[in-house]
């Protein structure tokens, strides 16, 4: 079976700061995984280049089987064009540190934006959607709410439900616990645990290293953009091999 | 309660009193305020006696002229003029922000060039240059081969064009700088989020980071329509017949120049008392999810008060 995301020596920089040096990385499809490690290592970066948020300088990038940002023709890789672009990211979920929720709209119009405009579903189905999803994560009493309404835990479950509400191979998180006040962490916890339950593949960036030892199938350390080390959350966090993942893991704990 | 929260207007502080019902509550009073209130009140009626009771003002003339068809005429033109090139201006604007702001290095240095030279020169040389162009381009020809016609620029160039691309064009200028800010002020996070769920650029532009930019937009545009309102009186210069030019006309016949300029004054300061309460209604329209508050008028204040103590009573 084709990976759902596959990365071989992925490159990428900012002018002369290296971030991605090398990552060769395959997610199954229905896995999740987990990328740990310390600030600056790369991890919202590849994040990014996973949606093409940012573009790769090398290496290779597949997303169910298709290179990210690139059709290929000919055998070669064209750069692909707006529609086509939307067409791929259209299927990939994200989730952001800050919430990132279109502060102009309610709940309810957060969830249902991308389905009536990208996926063009009528409006009313999207929103009966929209209103189930929310439901689903605990907020069904405030579909109305403009996003500063909610509290930070309520905004990124409005949020999750965002993602849900594309129907998504895949789903990105990043970080989305750290902007949290520390006792609105566990609901957002609870939401993703549900998620991860149905089968989605999902690449979650978190520091929560307990919520990672409990719902990864894999968990990536990441330092200095390559991937130090990975395996089973048993192994990776019980028993790391290298001395760096020792060091962090050391620090978080 | 920080400052922020502080009631805001008598009714708001009267339902406080009502929750807190267990102890009376003696509202904090201002005598200042009510002294001040005073004194400016008297100052403007001493104000207000003077310029009614003095001769030169005369104020018989100013009641015949300030509906003469005349006056009504130059009236719509201002009107006209500062509708259309404000509409052409918020346009073109637009798409230079945009334009500036895009990746594509060839439409940031065509925006910019057009913004430096457009700001840079005065809009009373634009103006004249464009009623004059007939005498740098006589004429011009529209269309390929056999299908061309040659066309007048002096039959084209009227007043009003001519007025309206001078306040136009140089307005797009500035206004593009306005809509450039407002969209600056939207957090990038917005547009990563819609671009991250296919939308395109130009779609992400229009629903979700312009929608937001507005908040930020509408004040300075107010400030600019006020001005553009009164910057049309230029276009006299073209001779297109506004408000101004019509005043002059009749001045320069009666020698009344005075009680004129007193009626001028009066309607622009009438049109723009109703653009400032346009821009209120704007400014509440796009507040959507922006939970600070506007801070109310004195106007607002009294409005609410007088609903509150309305409803009271029934
Ligand atoms: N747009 C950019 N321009 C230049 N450098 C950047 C840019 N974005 C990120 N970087 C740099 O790339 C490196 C990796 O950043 P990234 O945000 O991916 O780290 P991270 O692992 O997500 O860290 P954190 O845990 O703090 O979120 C950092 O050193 C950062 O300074
Ligand atoms: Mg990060």
């Amino acid at each position: 079976m084709t990976p759902m995301i596959s990365a071989r020596s992925v490159r990428k920089h900012y002018g002369n700061t290296r971030v991605l040096e090398d990552i060769t990385l395959d997610v199954a499809a229905g896995e999740v995984c987990c990328l740990i490690g310390p600030s600056g290592a790369g991890k919202s970066t590849f994040l990014r280049c996973v949606n093409h948020l940012e573009r790769i300088n090398g290496g290779r990038l597949l997303v169910d089987g298709k290179p990210v940002g690139y059709s290929e023709r000919g055998g070669r890789l064209h750069e692909m064009r707006g529609r086509e672009l939307s067409r791929q990211r259209s299927s990939i979920g994200m989730v952001f540190q800050h919430f990132n929720l279109y502060s102009h709209m309610t709940a309810e119009q957060n969830v249902s934006f991308a389905p009536v405009t990208v996926h063009k579903r009528s409006r009313s189905a999207a929103r009966e959607r929209s209103r189930e999803l929310l439901g689903r994560v605990g907020l069904a009493d405030k579909a109305d709410k403009y996003p500063r309404q909610l509290s930070g835990g309520e905004q990124q479950r409005v949020a999750i439900a965002r993602a849900l509400a594309i129907d998504p191979s895949v789903i990105l998180f990043d970080e989305p616990t750290s902007a949290l006040d520390p006792e609105l962490v566990g609901e957002v916890l609870e939401v993703i645990r549900g998620v991860a339950d149905q089968g989605l593949t999902m690449l979650i960036v978190t520091h929560e290293i307990e919520f990672a030892r409990e719902v990864a199938d894999r968990v990536v350390f990441m330092d200095g953009g390559v991937i130090v080390e990975q395996g089973p959350p048993a192994e990776v966090l019980e028993n790391p091999r290298e001395e760096r993942t020792r060091t962090f893991l050391r620090r978080v704990l | 309660m920080t400052a922020s929260e502080a009631p805001t207007n008598g009714v708001e502080s009267r339902k406080r009193q009502e929750d807190s019902a267990d102890l009376p509550v003696v509202q904090r009073r201002y005598p200042w305020r009510w002294a001040c209130a005073g004194g400016v009140v008297l100052a403007l009626a001493w104000m207000a006696w003077i310029l009614a009771t003095t001769e030169t003002m005369e104020w018989n003339v100013v009641g015949e002229y300030l509906f003469s068809s005349e006056v009504l005429a130059g009236v719509k033109g201002t009107i006209v003029m500062t509708v259309l090139s404000m509409a052409l201006g918020m346009v073109l604007g637009t798409l230079i922000a945009v334009m500036r702001l895009s990746p594509n290095p060839v439409l940031t240095s065509v925006a910019s060039l057009y913004q430096w030279f457009f700001r840079g020169t005065p809009t009373l040389v634009q103006l004249i240059f464009w009623f004059n162009l007939s005498s740098i381009f006589p004429g011009f020809e529209v269309g390929v081969g056999a299908l061309g016609f040659d066309v007048d620029t002096n039959r084209v160039m009227t007043p009003f064009l001519a007025a309206l691309l001078g306040l136009g064009l140089n307005f797009a200028a500035y206004y593009s700088e306005i809509v450039r800010a407002g969209i600056l002020s939207v957090d990038e996070g917005q547009s990563d989020a819609a671009t991250a769920y296919g939308l395109s650029r130009f779609r992400t532009l229009r629903h979700i980071v312009l929608p937001q930019a507005m908040r930020v937009i509408i004040p300075p545009t107010g400030n600019e329509l006020i001005g553009m309102l009164k910057f049309t009186s230029l276009a006299s210069v073209v001779s297109y017949s506004e408000l101004l030019r019509s005043a002059s006309d009749v001045y320069n016949r009666t020698y009344q120049v005075i009680p004129l300029l007193v009626v001028a004054a009066i309607w622009y300061l009438f049109m723009t008392t109703l653009l400032s309460t346009g821009q209120y209604f704007l400014e509440k329209r796009f507040a959507r999810g922006a939970q600070r508050t506007t801070t109310s008028t004195l106007a607002e204040r009294i409005l609410t008060d007088v609903r509150g103590r309305w409803a009271k009573r029934r």
